[in-house]
């Protein structure tokens, strides 16, 4: 298990990781950004030489009714047997219908098929790798009619079936329930606390539409903001200090101000809140 | 079902229909609305993909209209797998089609050559054998042996100098941008990999025919036959250039 608060690593700071990697306690990559790609790949093996590596998927499409592809799993478990991650994740999500990628984690219905059709991917999947696999909440802005359970009974039944972990992303219960007119710390509360392996910390933005309607955009953008931070402080006293990862994917700072905000994380102080 | 549910959330995202299926609740901000920001977060992830592998069509358009170009690209043909680094087929073919593009002539050329680049790139690293693999061989069997090219290679004939205008485009240099008449002359080009970098070399009318024998798979014989007095200059070339990946002595 990596220690301390991790970064999600991107390529513009391989040659600053590689330079001081003792500065970085753990990263966390897309496997998908580097399928393929041979000189990322070897400057990622000379990181994953220094450095705890986590991967986290955004293409295997575990909720997919057409199931897994086999090539893309295949490609994953060739980067898992390279460099070991320390943990591997994805989503309660679909990206893949038919021969299309989506680019996109796409939202599911909370049904009993859905979760049947998410099981057996899963299982799949921790077959083909051998490895116990952490599934994570997604950020959602629509809610299905056809749902029949909430989110957090959906993630502890797929734990159950499946032995997975559960990755627990704060911003993203921040961002959903905002949506969703739902309370965060009651979604934590209900989350299966045996099944928490890594907790996601991250940004997002606010669209608004002019009528004081708005919706919360998981973008990856900007540092946490305070209500993301606060339900952390709730979640590492629910769950205690579990592997941190903070996500920033888009208007990515500077590796220094990366860490300078990690580092606040492991600062966090846990808030009991109910 | 959930596979027709999310064929139809597929097709809006990728923007091949404006209609939203029905059962996504509706408070206000509609299905629709909500779909949209799935839809912006994949355009924007595709055409990120797609501006890294036709970097010079991006700037020679502009980032708005080369935005509209992958919209269209996306909806026609979306990606088969995650491995975007292979996305991006026919999205030359795709530019060609643009009417608006079109007094642009050379842009899918342009966008043919760097397609061609990325390929190139991504080939595992092979070494070109050299011309003394070719001393080796039997004085009789050389004339039935087999000469493969470099594994990366790709041959393009185009009608627009898009080599001249990738490298000024990409050097910001507007002098040779000013300097180079786009319409003057069809190009026949071998696209490689070289000591992992991608070599983007001009061939005159005899070279493309020989090289072109190559790929055919010709004997040595029968391109020695064709080329004539020229032909150790070009097998020499060849080499040289490092475009020969293997030989097959026994001709098979």
């Amino acid at each position: 298990m990596p220690s301390g608060v991790g970064i999600g690593l991107h390529f513009a700071h391989h040659a600053a990781v590689l330079a001081d990697p003792a500065a970085v306690a753990w990263v966390e990559i897309h496997p998908e950004n580097y399928i393929g790609d041979r000189r990322r790949l070897r400057e990622l093996a000379r990181i994953r030489r220094d450095i705890p590596m986590s991967f986290d998927g955004v293409g295997l499409s575990l909720g997919s009714a057409g199931g897994i592809c086999d090539r893309h799993l295949g490609d994953l478990a060739e980067l898992v047997d390279q460099f070991e991650p320390v943990l591997i994740s994805e989503h309660a999500a679909w990206c893949r219908s038919g021969n299309r990628f989506h680019a996109d984690l796409l939202p599911l219905p909370l049904t009993e098929e859905a979760l049947d059709i998410m099981c057996r991917n899963v299982e799949r999947t921790q077959e083909r790798l051998r490895r116990t696999i952490l599934v994570e909440n997604p950020s959602t802005y629509l809610e299905f009619i056809a749902s029949k359970m909430s989110e957090p009974e959906f993630l502890t039944s797929l734990a159950r079936r499946t032995g997975c972990k559960l990755l627990c992303d704060v911003n993203n219960i921040v961002v959903s329930c905002a949506n969703h007119r739902l309370d965060p710390l009651a979604y934590l509360q209900a989350l299966p606390a045996g099944a928490i392996a890594e907790i996601h910390i991250g940004g997002h933005a606010i669209e608004s539409f002019g009528d004081g309607r708005s919706l919360r955009i998981d973008d990856h953008g900007s540092a946490p903001p305070d209500d993301v931070w606060a339900l952390y402080d709730a979640a590492i006293a629910r769950f205690g200090r579990l592997p941190t990862l903070l996500e920033w994917d888009n208007a990515v700072p500077a590796l220094d101000v990366l860490l300078a905000v990690a580092a606040s994380a492991t600062n966090r102080a846990p808030a009991h809140v109910v | 079902m959930l596979s027709e549910l999310q064929r139809q959330i597929g097709d809006f995202v990728l923007g091949r229909t404006e209609l939203a299926p029905a059962g996504i609740r509706d408070d206000g901000i509609t299905p629709a609305m909500r779909l949209a920001i799935h839809r912006h977060s994949a355009r924007t992830a595709l055409t990120k993909a797609l501006a890294t592998q036709f970097p010079a069509v991006e700037r020679l358009v502009g980032a708005g209209f080369f935005a509209m170009a992958a919209a269209r690209f996306i909806a026609s043909e979306p990606p088969n797998s995650p491995r975007l680094l292979a996305y991006g087929e026919g999205f030359a073919d795709t530019i060609a089609g643009i009417e608006e593009a079109a007094s642009v002539p050379y842009l899918a050329d342009v966008a043919r050559l760097e397609w061609a680049c990325g390929r190139a790139a991504g080939f595992e690293y092979q070494q070109p054998i050299s011309i003394d693999a070719l001393a080796a061989l039997a004085p009789e069997h050389a004339p039935l042996a087999r000469l493969r090219l470099h594994a990366s290679m790709r041959l393009l004939e185009l009608d627009h100098p898009a080599d001249t205008i990738v490298n000024a485009v990409l050097a910001d240099d507007d002098d040779a941008l000013a300097r180079l008449d786009p319409l003057a002359c069809p190009v026949r080009l071998a696209v490689y990999q070289r000591a992992q970098r991608v070599i983007v070399s001009r061939l005159d009318a005899a070279e493309w025919a020989f090289v072109q024998g190559l790929s055919q798979g010709q004997t040595l014989g029968s391109l020695v036959a064709q080329a004539g007095d020229t032909a150790a200059l070009l097998l020499a070339a060849q080499f040289t250039a490092g475009r020969i990946g293997e030989i097959d002595a026994d001709g098979g």
